[in-house]
Formats: C-alpha cells, structure tokens, sequence
C-alpha cells in the first residue's frame, strides 16, 4: 500500500532541517533561525514538485464534513492540538491539513446568503445548490410540503444512491444523529430536515420521515454502516430506551426501524453501547447500524472521563475515529470500493453554545478520525476530501505572542501579563461575534439557551484561570439567543484520485463533481 | 447512627421503602422590592420518581424523572404548542437546572435544615410546621418545614427592600393528585426537540419564542 503524500505539510516537521543541494541554498540567510524559517519554506517547495496529479479512478470516496468547520475552527484546534501535546502549537498540523490540494468552497445556497446546514450537505452529495432546511430536493419544493408524491419530483440522487447503484457499499458515520442534515442527505428527500421522526411530521403528511427513509433506502439498497446517534428517532414511543430505560422512543407509528434494519439485510447488525460495538467483526458483519444515543452522541470532551469524575456516558461509546475504522473495514470488503461519509456534527454545537473548547476539541477529534482513515487506505486508489458546510462568526484577535495558549487571554510579545483593552480589562484571543455571550458553566457544551444574553464585556484578572477551561462561554458582540453560521468561504482539504479538480475558489456543489468524476459515475 | 442504621436496612435485599403518596401542592410566590411586586403561582406534583412543576401563569411545566440509578431526566412541556423540549442529562447542569433530586423533591433541599436554626413549631397551611430561621447565601431566611411531607409551608426571605415569599396554599394527595400529572399519552402526543437542537433552528417559531421570548425562563427550583 503507497502513504498518503504529506506534500505542503511538512514544513512543521522540518523547521530545523538543513535543505540541501537546491537553488535556495545560495540565498539561505546567515542567521541560522532566520535560515531555518527559510529551508523549511524552500523544503515544502521541493516537496510539492513532486506531487503528480492522481489521474487514476478512485476506487473509494471518503467525505469528511467538520459541520460548522470554518477556517478560524481548523486554526485554532491545529494550535489547541500542539499545545496539549507541550507545543507551541502555532507549527501544528490538522492530520487532513497534510492533504496535497486545498480549495474554497462558497458555502451559500439558493435561498441563503448565509447556510444552514441542510443546503450545504445537499450541494456536497447531490451536485445542486437548494434552500434552507432542504434534505437532497431541489430549490422549487416548499419547506413544508408534506405530500409523497410532489416530493419524490423534486428529489435529486446522491452519491450515496449512484455509488449503491453501481454496486459498491455505503457507509454514514456521524457524531451527530444519524437522521441530522448531514448525514440525512446521501439516503432520504424531505423539504423539512427536522421532520427526522415520524413525531415531527406535520397531521396529514404522506411524505416518509427521515429515519423511516433511511430503512427504505436499506430495503432498497442497503447502506452497509451507519453509525451515529439518534436512537430515540428509531424506537416507538411505547418501547423503553436500552441506555435510558425511563426514556422511551418517538415514534408514534409503533415501528421498531432498528429491528426492520436488521432484519432487510442478512448478515446485520444492531449495536448501541461501546461493548458490542467493540465485539463486532467486520468480517463476518456486512451492514452494522449503530445508535449510541437517544440524540447526538456526547461531545468528546464529555465521552471521556472528566475532572476525575467517570464519563457522562452511561453504556460507553465509541470516537468518531474508532467509527471511521470500524466502518472502512466492512466497507473495504467490496472489492469495488466504497463511498463513506464521515460527520464530525457537534464542532456546530459547540459553536452555537458559544463553547470554544468543545468545538475544538470536536474538531480534534475529527482530526484523528481522518488520520484512522489515512492509515487504512491507500492514496493511489482513494479520494479523500475534507471539509466544511459552513463556518462560524468564531475569530482569533489581538496580537498574542507564539505559543500563547489559544483558549487564554492575549498577551503580546514581551508583555508578562494579558494586554488590556481600552476598558482596562483583559481579553481572550477567541470569541464571537455574536451569541449569548459570556459564561462559566459547571458543563460547557450545550449553553443556558433561553436565558438571558450577556454580550460585551465580564472578564477580569480574577478568572485568568477560568477562560481556559471546558466551562467557559467566549464574550460575543451581538446579543442573539444563539451563536450562528458565518457565510464566509470554507477549505475543501484533498488528496488522492483527482483531488487535483479541487482548485481555486469553488462553488460547494462542485464537491460533488469532484467526487462523481473520481469514482467514474 | 440511627440513620447509618436505617441505610442499612434499606440496603438489604427484598426490603424496599414504601411509596410515598402521589402528591399535589399549590405555591403562591410574591416578590416585592421597591415599588414593584409580582405574584406567580405553582403546582406542584410529586411522586416516587416524577416531580413536576406547572407554572399557572404560563402553562408550562418542567418535569424531572429519576431512573433507578438516580440519574435524572428533565423535560420542558409545553402543552398548548405541544412540543417538548428533552434535556440530555449533561445539559442540565449547562443550562443551570438543578439535578438534586433532594431539591427537585423537597423544592428547597433538605441540607438547609441544618443551615438555620429551629425556631419552635406552627400550624401552617393545615399541618404542624418547624420554624427555622437564619441566613442562607447572605439572606435573611424564615422556613416553615413541614417534616411529614418534607416540604416547605412557608419561605420568607429578606435582603434590604427586597422581599420574597413561598407560600403553600393547597394540598391534596393520593389519587386526586395522581390525576394531574402530565399523561404518558399526552407527552406522546408532543412533538420532542433536544435542548441540544436550540442553537441550529433558526427560524422555527417556536423555538423562536421559547429562545427569545422567555419560555425558557427558569422559576425558582
């Protein structure tokens, strides 16, 4: 098996090698820190002439989505990740910061100037640009048309759907519920993303709910993994929770979908705590559905165990990269290859909660899963893309000096405390522009929504310690019941058969271009 | 050690502790400070592992159910747009709602007890009452305890011009109480949204209202 090509990435691992035998070196500085910035930028160079197009067919697809994963996102948890492991962190890499080729993507959709996430995850698997709220139909579909059969006329097909088509296995991987946006696009058509259980359907409606649709796509088809949460969208509401038992499910119609799942495919598996999902295996599993939580599954930060106390997490479940690994070892048993997509879904949570920390931590965390994905394939023969449906008003300010830890306050270079803003106080070097704004929680993830905004400025010397910590809720500017989306451009990050296409400043459907070209479709 | 005792009882197999009795208490509440007042009023419904709390005023009614192993779950019902909003239960601590399943059941908690000091016994809202009085948090506190049903009768508490009361106004218990829970059936019949979802659903009326409009709003529990 050939390595991924690490091309442009290596300048953080060479800041202290000695180029040789190149033209640079005749202009290489005398100062030797100045000489080392200098061959390391050369050495990239030298490295990136070496990298040839992949003209080849992809035989597998991997989409990773980071939802909410702006490029101030991917900045500060490159720099969070370095600085937990005793760096600097500024040097640090992302392990998809090490793919070859790098686009922008346009994130806006049909109907919006700034997307949700339902539009933007359409445009990646479908091809086409569609309005807010709209799970793979096309724009000219009502928000709210209940009925089947208009419905089914303004559907557009998925990757997922033509590459089932053309025989090769699926898989959805997410943090977030398996019936969320994001990964709702590659198997169901609904103008509504919140219709996920029939309990959210309107009175009257023909039009399947999402998780009914993804156990037709199964009976159809067959996804061969999906792994997630979102359990509580799959039981009946008279059926008590596995994990949970005085919770009970929302379905009204009395369907049990995981057990209809299972039972559509041969060779199936059900799995909903870490336990059984560590016992599966793939070889002898060809479709495995996984629910490790009523709703999303916990933010990493929160699947762990915490300030020595056990994990929030009763049954125990898996990382997004124990998912990712799991998942390419069913789907690598096609030897017609594959397509999967990989959801990191709470990095948006965290951003809407005004909770730094988690977000990055998310995003982290979807860094390792890319880097499980690395290892177990091969670039020559598969495509994997990288990105985001949409960023967030999330910004790195000030003038921090290196290696200042990025959830702390701004201190300058050769300041020896935080630097003051004109009101005489202390700032972080994130925040946001808008939100609930500032807060200490005993738990940071989902913010006191529905209280009591409290933008501009709290902080003073005396919670030094505290702005670095899971619990705390960055200052914003603008008042608003929630942080929201940014409309700015997001990275598309490449490498393998024709991530060479991803070039430029990009409308986000190309990625499906990309993608379709790749595979052969 | 007579409680040590009881714990060991209780801790024996096949000896469990008796159910308590469904039971449905009003509170008025009154707020004065200076110049200003307001008057809410609360029902309060507990059982064994259910304790709800219905604001009159706005209808909404929060409900925690605790599971056999004492982890709480905590619902935000909103019975005339028929939705409910399901906390996970990392979110309650987030969103700043009490997972002390001793306040949730006692509505002050019973450790306050051993905050103030005994005052004599009253007859208040029907029942024998213990009068505790001190301070709690800096704030001048009067607690009417009625032990038998491990709820307050009466809370005053004094900071300056401000002044707060909990009053207990009716009490039934037993089946007439066990009639006015939140039904099985009706919360079925809700549309549920995770707290977690708030931030993403944008542009949902509802959501808009709760988010915006105070139906979020915590009351004193």
């Amino acid at each position: 098996m050939h390595r991924w090509n690490l091309a442009g990435a290596l300048a953080s691992a060479i800041v202290t090698v000695i180029a040789s035998g190149t033209s640079a070196q005749a202009a290489t500085p005398s100062n030797p820190k100045a000489a080392a910035w200098y061959q390391a930028g050369a050495q990239v160079v030298s490295t990136n002439q070496r990298v040839n197009p992949n003209e080849r067919k992809a035989k597998n697809v991997i989409l990773f989505v980071g939802d909410g994963m702006g490029v101030s996102t991917v900045t500060a948890a490159r720099i969070l990740e370095g600085q937990l492991r005793g760096k600097m962190g500024e040097e640090n890499l992302l392990a998809f910061e090490r793919l070859p080729h790098v686009a922008l993507s346009k994130t806006y959709s049909a109907n919006q100037q700034t997307s949700d996430s339902a539009p933007t995850a359409t445009a990646m698997v479908a091809g086409i640009k569609t309005n807010d709220g709209a799970i793979s139909v096309d724009e000219d579909i009502d928000r709210n048309e209940k009925d089947a059969a208009i419905t089914s006329g303004h559907a557009v097909q998925t990757i997922l759907e033509q590459a089932e088509a053309r025989g090769l296995s699926t898989g959805i991987v997410t943090t977030a519920r398996v019936t969320h946006a994001t990964p709702a696009v590659n198997y169901a058509h609904i103008g509504n993303r919140d219709w996920e259980s029939d309990n959210n359907l309107p009175a009257g409606a023909t039009v399947k709910d999402i998780a009914a649709q993804l156990v037709e796509a199964q009976k159809k088809y067959g996804i061969e993994v999906v792994l997630g949460g979102g359990r509580s969208q799959f039981y009946p509401n008279t059926v008590r929770d596995p994990e949970y038992p005085s919770r009970v499910g929302n379905r009204r119609d009395g369907r049990k979908l995981h057990e209809e799942w299972v039972a559509a495919r041969p060779g199936s598996a059900y799995v909903w705590n870490q336990a059984q999902f560590n016992a599966i295996n793939p070889a002898r599993t060809s479709h495995l559905l996984g629910l490790f939580e009523r709703s999303h599954v916990q933010y990493e930060e929160d699947r762990q165990p915490f300030d020595g106390q056990p994990s929030r997490d009763v049954a125990g479940e898996p990382s997004l990269a124990e998912m990712t690994g799991k998942a390419i070892e069913i789907l690598q048993k096609n030897q017609k290859g594959f397509y999967l997509m990989v959801e990191a879904g709470r990095i948006d949570h965290g951003h809407h909660a005004g909770n730094a920390f988690r977000a990055l931590t998310d995003t982290i965390a979807m860094s390792d899963a890319v880097q499980t994905a690395m290892s177990m394939t091969d670039p020559s023969d598969t495509l994997i893309v990288v990105t985001a449906d949409h960023s967030h008003v999330f910004t790195i300010a000030g003038y921090p000096k290196r290696g200042n830890p990025i959830l702390g306050f701004v201190t300058e270079p050769n300041r020896s405390g935080p630097t003051l803003a004109l009101d005489g106080l202390p700032y972080t070097t994130v925040s946001y522009a808008n939100g609930q704004g500032f807060d200490v929680l005993p738990v940071g993830g989902d913010t006191n929504y529905g209280a009591s905004a409290r933008p501009g400025r709290f902080l003073d010397l005396s919670m030094m310690d505290v702005v670095k910590t899971q619990g705390f809720h960055q200052e914003a500017l603008v008042p608003l019941s929630a942080e929201t989306h940014a409309g700015e451009d997001v990275a598309i990050y490449a490498g393998g058969p024709k991530a060479h296409l991803f070039q430029g400043t990009m409308e986000q459907n190309t990625i499906y271009h990309v993608m379709k070209t790749a595979l052969g479709f | 050690m007579i409680r040590l005792l009881v714990l060991a009882f209780l801790a024996l197999p096949g000896v469990t502790a008796q159910a308590a009795e469904p039971l449905a208490a009003t509170y008025q509440l009154t707020m004065r400070g200076a110049g200003t007042s307001h008057h809410a009023q609360f029902l309060l419904l507990r059982s064994d592992d259910v304790v709800e709390v219905h604001d009159e005023h706005t209808g909404v009614i929060e409900r925690w159910e605790r599971e056999a192993g004492g982890r709480l779950f905590y619902q935000r019902i909103f019975p005339d747009a028929q939705k409910v909003i399901e906390f996970q239960p990392p979110d309650l601590r987030s969103a700043q709602v009490t997972d002390d399943w001793d306040v949730v059941r006692t509505v002050t908690g019973t450790p306050v007890l051993d905050q103030l000091e005994p005052w004599g016994n009253r007859r208040m809202a029907g029942h024998r009452a213990a009068v505790y009085r001190g301070t709690l948090d800096g704030v001048s506190t009067k607690l009417g305890w009625i032990a038998e049903l491990q709820l307050p009768a009466r809370v005053e508490r004094r900071l300056g011009d401000d002044r707060q009361e909990l009053r207990l106004t009716a009490l039934e218990q037993g089946e007439a109480a066990a009639m006015r829970f939140t039904t099985r059936e009706q919360l079925q019949a809700y549309e549920s949204i995770d707290f977690a979802d708030l931030g993403d659903r944008h542009g949902d009326p509802f959501v808009d209202r709760v988010m915006n409009h105070g139906g979020l709003q915590l009351h004193t529990h």
